[in-house]
């Protein structure tokens, strides 16, 4: 196949997979358009939520200091922070030193011995005896006083193994931390309903307020301002589990590379069945462009040999009854009369052979004879028995195996002409000994007859031209048998073809449909 | 296209509705419009129980950092454990009588609408609660015993089911 016939398809797979690829592409970055889209919606409707929230326990802590009208569970909820503060508190007092992670930033802390001698002091902390002396007279472990009307700070004692440590939070510091309680316990609990992976809030001064700072993994984060009443300038940073998004992702995108990966399979595998195809199909053309050449040639070598046969045989009629005329009427000299006959059967044998060369040539140009259903086998049996004495001459056996249930459409006698020229050719190509085997078989609609010899073979050379009028190896040939026989065969709608070589005897398989016109 | 609009806008409405009445604290009190003399009722009240409820909070912080002492330094304390865990569940269970006790006081006041309006209201409250901080277990607590002191649950309410459907506590 030729370079430009094969740049058409290549050309159109080429635009194919280029908008396949193109629009695979568009779909992915929709895709994760699409899939950022939903999770920033999803992101900023829970951002919305958790802003809602905090703005709400604060209204209740807000709220509550003012003494409402009515009181709810809530307000009653909202009161307990101080407990939650002081827990918080209780649990960093009693750490071992140094180990101060998220503490309460403290800047009132007392801590004496155990019996009340100053170790370390913070800040104006101010401890009256009286409270060591609960520790240091009493049974007391512990001393709190929460905020009240009249005092509003925190103050808190705790007794441990080998110190006491005394602190207080001033009613600003108090207030802060209850702001931060609030936005810790929205933040903690709201995060956790709502599937919040984590949660930054961050002051006016961007620093971080609330959380870790850090950015999990596979996460989907919004940072927006806070936008609070009472958190003027904070903002907030969430992140959502971003998993399925990037899942659906991968998937699309596997997807897609797999989906051109089988395209581009399918497209190498098209161009080459194509290739194969149209390459088959040139051979195939290329062959019958041949074969028709051959036969056009043929026909018209058999028009002119029937024009010929036919003026030739008026003289060669006329020649042959002026020698009869001359054997019958005319005497020669008595010393010259057996020369004189012998001269003139010279001239008649020769006249039959031309006569006989013509009829050949006559018979094989009859294609519109009418066709006979006949016995395949019949036929082969009469021209075997016809060169029996002429092969046995030569020391060669004809053997006869061809099968005699096939029956077939045919001219007989020219079909009879056929095998009598293949035979002959082959009887003649051996020479002397040797054997030809004739069988047949069907095959399909078609009836095959194989003549099979042992003769010398063919040349690879000589294949193509055997077919061809007055193509001949032999001495004494003329070169017509087999491009008769070919004419033939092809007028009946078969083939022959030949398979022989050098060395190995000779094949001829002769192909005729069952049915005319089949 | 007109019904295609027209459901497009109902359902809209549907969801827009429970979203705007998810009113807060202040629009409850305002829409609930209590009269000079109701106020007064309602303050006077509130006044009665804030100061116990002040008093129980205080006990109760201080009861709760006790008992966080003993388990801190003295978990082999067990009856010490027990006595104050079991004075806290008295202080709760005080807390949550109080709340019913001033709920009914207060809604006496009420008239029915008032009283319709205040009901749904601590209702939207207990569907979504203002939880009090999550406290981190002392570092040496037992795993199993005694259970936890710390008021980790809200004030939550269970479904309206009876004429006094809001506790105040639920253990």
């Amino acid at each position: 196949m030729s370079d430009r016939k094969i740049l058409f398809p290549l050309l159109l797979f080429a635009i194919f997979f280029l908008l396949i690829a193109i629009t695979g592409f568009f779909q992915i970055a929709i895709t994760k358009n699409n899939i950022e889209g939903l999770l920033r919606g999803e992101a900023e409707a829970l951002f919305d939520s958790l802003a809602r929230e905090i703005e709400v326990n604060m209204e209740y802590l807000t709220l509550v200091e003012k003494t409402p009208s009515i009181i709810t569970p809530n307000f009653l909820n909202v009161s307990t922070y101080d407990e939650a503060i002081v827990d918080d508190l209780y649990g960093q007092l009693t750490k071992p030193p140094g180990s101060d992670q998220n503490d309460i930033p403290l800047n009132n802390v007392l801590i004496t011995d155990r019996k009340g001698s100053e170790l370390e002091r913070k800040g104006l902390i101010n401890v009256d005896k009286a409270r060591i002396d609960l520790f240091l007279k009493g049974d007391r472990q512990t001393v709190m006083r929460l905020p009240s009307a009249s005092d509003e700070s925190l103050f808190l004692g705790v007794k441990l193994p080998d110190r006491l440590v005394f602190l207080s939070l001033s009613p600003v510091e108090l207030e802060d931390l209850r702001k931060m309680y609030v936005v810790k316990s929205a933040v903690e609990n709201e995060g956790k309903r709502l599937g919040i992976t984590a949660i930054d809030v961050y002051d006016a001064s961007n620093k971080l307020y609330l959380g870790s700072g850090k950015r999990p993994k596979d996460v989907f984060g919004i940072r927006k301002p806070l936008s609070s009443r009472y958190f003027p300038d904070y903002s907030m940073e969430i992140f959502v589990p971003n998993r399925l998004a990037v899942d659906t992702f991968r998937r699309t995108s596997e997807n897609f590379v797999m989906l051109l990966f089988f395209l581009l399979l399918s497209i190498a595998g098209s161009i080459y069945v194509i290739f194969r195809l149209e390459r088959k199909h040139a051979d195939r053309l290329t062959e019958m462009e041949k074969d028709m050449a051959r036969q056009e040639r043929l026909v018209s070598l058999g028009r002119l040999a029937s024009g010929m046969a036919h003026e030739i045989k008026n003289p060669l009629n006329a020649m042959g009854i002026s020698i009869q005329r001359l054997k019958r009427e005319f005497f020669p000299e008595d010393a010259k009369v057996d020369e004189y006959h012998r001269f003139l059967d010279i001239v008649k044998g020769e006249l039959l052979r031309v006569n006989r060369i013509v009829e050949e040539f006559l018979l094989s140009t009859k294609s519109g004879m009418a066709m006979e259903k006949e016995s395949l086998h019949a036929i082969i049996e009469d021209v075997a028995f016809m060169l029996h004495e002429k092969a046995e001459s030569a020391g060669i056996h004809i053997v006869d195996e061809s099968d005699g249930a096939i029956f077939i459409d045919c001219q007989k006698e020219r079909l009879k002409q056929v095998f009598y020229n293949l035979l002959v050719n082959s009887i003649e190509a051996m020479g002397r000994d040797g054997s030809i085997v004739i069988s047949s078989q069907l095959d399909g609609a078609h009836a095959k007859v194989l003549i099979r010899d042992t003769g010398p073979g063919i040349e690879k050379t000589d294949l193509p031209k055997i077919f061809e009028y007055y193509y001949t190896t032999k001495d004494k040939g003329m070169g017509l048998g087999l491009p008769i026989s070919y004419m033939i065969v092809k007028d009946h709608g078969g083939d022959i073809q030949v398979l022989s070589e050098k060395g190995k005897g000779s094949t001829f398989v002769i192909t005729l449909p069952i049915r005319k016109g089949a | 296209m007109v019904r295609s609009f027209l459901m497009s806008c109902a359902l809209l409405v549907s969801l827009a509705v429970p979203l705007l009445a998810q009113e807060s604290y202040r629009e409850f009190e305002r829409d609930l419009n209590l009269s000079d003399a109701q106020r007064a009722q309602v303050e006077g009240i509130k006044r009665k129980y804030m100061g116990e409820w002040r008093m129980l909070r205080m006990e109760s912080a201080r009861k709760r950092f006790e008992l966080r002492q003993i388990l801190r330094f003295q978990p082999d304390q067990w009856e010490r454990v027990e006595r104050a865990q079991r004075e806290l569940d008295q202080i709760e269970a005080e807390k949550l009588r109080l709340f019913r006790q001033y709920r009914d006081e207060v809604s006496a006041v009420f008239n029915e609408e008032q009283r319709g309006r205040f009901n749904r209201f601590l209702g939207r409250e207990n569907r979504r609660p203002v939880y009090p901080p999550r406290y981190a277990p002392p570092p040496n607590a037992p795993p199993s015993y005694p259970p936890s002191p710390y008021p980790a649950r809200p004030y939550a309410a269970p479904p309206e089911t009876n004429p006094r459907p809001y506790r105040f506590y639920e253990r």
